[in-house]
């Protein structure tokens, strides 16, 4: 992942936008002080560095920082963060996006470099107004220094000068021993305002003359609005518009509240769609496309390797086969969807708390029929993204109620719209096969699965197990017209829940226990046993447990997380009660850049996973989504929440990994495991509570 | 339309709006007081959560006009108050992701210590259910509402 050099400095010779000293620089940047896009210099002092992540909480903004703040040198409580502009070189392969677990391990090697190079000019620039050799110059936070002489200058007395010097091409990196910032728990940067009401977020935002819009799209999938009597919302004072949009009404009046009740007056008429899906025959159409489904399959040679798997299978003296399912999930965001759009004949402005800048301006840009350069988008703060802000639908449709208005508009979604229209994580069904040999070990492993959209090939590779080295997985997709979108860790929990519920039941019909056949099928693989025998020593793994109390392991190797991840799980089952009493989440994501935001994301990524795992699932009835809100939905609360113990290992010469998913899918397995260990009873379908246990 | 008289973080205001708004948008949108916020509209998540005379009420479903003569509390109200030490302590245990939930978790937080200065997890468990954290912070909260009882004592 090296920084192009030459876009690098094509960008930073253009002119350009963010560098120099702050609104001086960009009136006039033929003051040449234009040191790097990812650095500014405040005349207050301040160092602003520009991050590419979207702030949803996972605090990657602050990692960010810390790996840059570190090369650079600077004092950290002169650091402040801001958000990338949508433009090069702040995208990656031509998008600005925060997902996939990637803010971190996807711009490790841009921002050291980045933040060296900086430093460099700079150490040249002190260098040359001392008369001395740069390698006699060194810095601290914020400083050139030249030791033998105690001589000293600030980052903000060189930084024109540093900016005509050229940029090295390979500046020194910091060892891991002199880091500064890197591996430690520094606060997230703007923490204070999550705890005084002051952080604004995309249901924040407040224009000169805003007006407030919200809508009502068919609740129908795939249907569309036929007509709809305007009478009753224009009735109510403080309405000046209903709109109409091909599947949707929207009114815009003076007042969220107003718009509110004007829309619950208006009773639209819809058409709907002949085909509209039912939750109760999904899971016999799922099962139909295993065999006539539009088929994929992995590895390359595939074809192969399943030749291979029928031959073991028919010579096989046992055989062990389950299928597992998952449901829809609904994202629910505490905040929910909202964009506010401001639509003049030359710019469109956006307001938004988005995942995804690059497809959000080219989806507005295309609904308005406007060229993405008019599409302004200002990302704000987000009150939770788990992959729903990764769709661009809300702002489009903002953009869309605000096109033919004047004033700014901001459009937000009731909770009722935000849970009925979400892009939910497909529901899947995952058929596994394996030979069991009289040892116990497995000759061919294989996995068959359907989904409602293409999401449970990821993962399927049975990654960490390197003693399974003969398998192949087929899925098939089923269209049942239900949106479907990334939830946190989008494919690996599906596959994860499937994989590491089936291992365990492969090691109990081989009379084995768990772990150690865990341990036996990852082979060599030195990085995945630590992980692994850290979560399990930390659960008690072996020691006495009263009755009732059950306990359960789960693992994966992220391949593309590039993080690996041993999830162990203490449960207490009584009279149908389920509780979860403990969960151990043992990480490796190669370095670590914050420890306690690394933990944070494992704490909330148990939380999530078990939440899901127990409650959680979306239904769909004649085409439309049963559950409208809270009281339906059921997330987990407080009193449901266990103790988590995080365990942090680091692999210093792997790459960097991704932290945001991987704690995430082993949560349901360790759970199951967890469940059959406490009762002998074994759940393949989630969530618990739809098996009728008491959470 | 109706007149409503009503203290907010000890400064009296009067509105005119339809009686029907809850107390919530009346804060957000007249006030432009925005900690509070909307997350479900039916009082089952508790991101709207504010003090009504020194109860924990959730402001999405409370009309205003039900307010009439109240004081009213919310987070921005919050720091000038003895629970000032919660929001030192959720900085110091790092408890926010996303954020959103906060307000809400504070408020009720800050009614909990003031009934029960040394909560217990039971007390904390019953106080605090009514808040939902989709970021999963739950465990924090619960450190930080400890650090902050300590901090008391």
């Amino acid at each position: 992942m090296d920084l192009d050099r030459r876009r690098f400095i094509t960008w930073s010779a253009g002119g350009a936008l963010l560098l120099g000293f702050g609104d001086v620089a960009l009136a006039a940047p033929a003051t040449a002080a234009t040191l790097s896009p990812w650095i500014r210099m405040e005349p207050d002092g301040a160092v602003v560095l520009i991050s590419t992540a979207s702030d949803m909480g996972q605090g990657s903004r602050t990692g960010q920082a810390q790996v840059l703040a570190d090369e650079l040198d600077v004092p950290w409580e002169n650091v402040r963060a801001e958000m990338a502009p949508d433009q090069d070189p702040f995208r990656l392969r031509g998008r600005l996006i925060t997902g996939g677990s990637q803010s971190i391990r996807t711009r490790w090697d841009i921002l050291r470099k980045a933040g060296a190079t900086a430093r460099a000019q700079l150490i040249a620039a002190g260098s040359a107004r001392w008369g001395v050799a740069a390698g006699e110059c060194n810095t601290e936070p914020g400083h050139v220094c030249h030791p033998a002489t105690g001589r000293k200058l600030a980052y903000s007395d060189l930084f024109v000068e540093a900016a005509a010097i050229a940029p090295p091409a390979d500046p020194p990196l910091k060892p891991a021993a002199e880091r500064r910032y890197i591996g430690k728990s520094v606060p997230v940067i703007d923490t204070a305002d999550r705890v005084n009401g002051r952080a604004r977020y995309g249901i924040d935002v407040k224009l000169p003359g805003m007006l407030h819009a919200t809508i009502r799209q068919c609740p129908t999938f795939g249907g569309t609005l036929a007509s709809v009597d305007e009478a009753p919302a224009m009735a109510i004072t403080g309405v000046t518009k209903v709109v109409k949009l091909p599947n949707a009404v929207a009114v815009i009046a003076d007042r969220t509240w107003t718009a509110f009740k004007a829309s619950k007056a208006l009773d639209p008429q819809w058409t709907l769609p002949a085909k509209r899906s039912n939750s109760a025959t999904m899971a016999e159409q799922l099962k139909a496309a295993y065999d006539t489904g539009d088929k994929q399959s992995i590895p390359a040679d595939a074809v192969q390797k399943k030749a291979q798997l029928r031959k073991y299978f028919a010579d096989a003296t046992r055989k062990v086969e389950a299928t597992y399912e998952v449901p829809y999930l609904s994202h629910s965001p505490l905040e929910p969807m909202n964009a506010t759009a401001r639509v003049t004949a030359d710019k469109v402005e956006i307001w938004a708390p988005s995942q995804a800048p690059t497809s959000l301006r080219t989806a507005v840009a295309k609904a308005l029929g406007r060229p993405v350069e008019q599409v302004d988008l200002h990302v704000t703060l987000i009150g939770g993204g788990f992959g729903r802000r990764l769709e661009s639908d809300y702002a489009v449709l903002a953009a869309l109620v605000a096109r033919d208005v004047e004033a700014p508009v901001q459009l937000l979604w009731t909770r009722e719209e935000d849970m009925t229209h979400d892009f939910y994580r497909p529901r899947a069904m995952l058929t596994y096969r394996v030979d069991l040999e009289p040892d116990g070990s497995i000759g061919g492993y294989e996995m068959i699965g359907a989904a409602t959209n293409d999401q449970i090939l990821g993962g399927a590779d049975p990654a960490p197990y390197r003693k399974l080295t003969v398998w192949a997985a087929t899925q098939s997709n089923v269209d049942t017209g239900v949106p479907a979108g990334a939830w946190r860790s989008v494919d690996e929990y599906t596959t994860t829940f499937g994989r590491e519920s089936f291992i365990d039941e492969c090691a109990h019909a081989a009379g084995q226990d768990p772990l150690d056949y865990r341990r036996n099928l990852l082979g060599d693989n030195a990085r995945g046993l630590r992980v692994l025998n850290a979560a399990a020593e930390r659960i008690g793994w072996g020691s006495p447990k009263p009755p009732g109390v059950g306990r359960g392991i789960a693992m994966l190797a992220g391949e593309d997380w590039r993080t690996v991840v041993a999830n162990a799980v203490e449960v207490e089952v009584k009279d149908g009660k389920l509780k979860v009493n403990r969960v151990v989440v043992a990480i490796d994501p190669g370095t670590i850049v914050n420890p306690q935001q690394v933990s944070a994301q494992a704490e909330g990524g148990a939380v999530i996973g078990l939440s899901s795992a127990l409650a959680e699932q979306v239904t769909v009835t004649d085409g439309k989504t049963d559950q409208t809100n809270f009281n339906l939905y059921k997330v987990l609360r407080m009193r449901q929440a266990p103790a988590i113990e995080v365990i942090l290992l680091e692999t210093p010469d792997a790459p960097v990994g991704g932290v945001g998913e991987p704690p995430v899918p082993g949560n349901a397995p360790a759970l199951a495991n967890a469940v059959f260990d406490a009762t002998g009873r074994r759940i393949r379908s989630l969530p618990f509570s739809a098996a009728g246990f008491t959470i | 339309m109706a007149k409503i008289n009503f203290t907010v973080n000890d400064t009296p205001h009067a509105v005119d709006v339809d009686p029907d708004t809850p107390l919530l948008w009346v804060i957000r949108d007249e006030l432009k007081l925005t900690g509070a916020k909307y997350g479900c509209g039916i009082g089952q998540c508790g991101a709207c959560t504010v003090h009504i005379d020194g109860a924990v009420t959730r402001s999405c479903s409370v009309p205003v006009s039900s307010v009439d003569g109240s004081k009213v509390t919310t987070i921005e109200g919050l720091e000038k108050t003895a629970a000032r030490k919660l929001q030192d302590a959720w900085i110091a245990e790092q408890v926010p992701q996303c954020g959103y939930c906060q307000s809400g978790q504070l408020m009720s937080a800050a009614l909990l210590l003031e009934k029960h200065p040394q909560p217990t997890d039971a007390q904390i468990d019953q106080a605090m259910n009514g808040n939902l954290c989709r970021c999963g912070t739950y465990g924090r909260i619960r450190k930080a509402i400890h650090r902050a009882a300590g901090a008391a004592a």
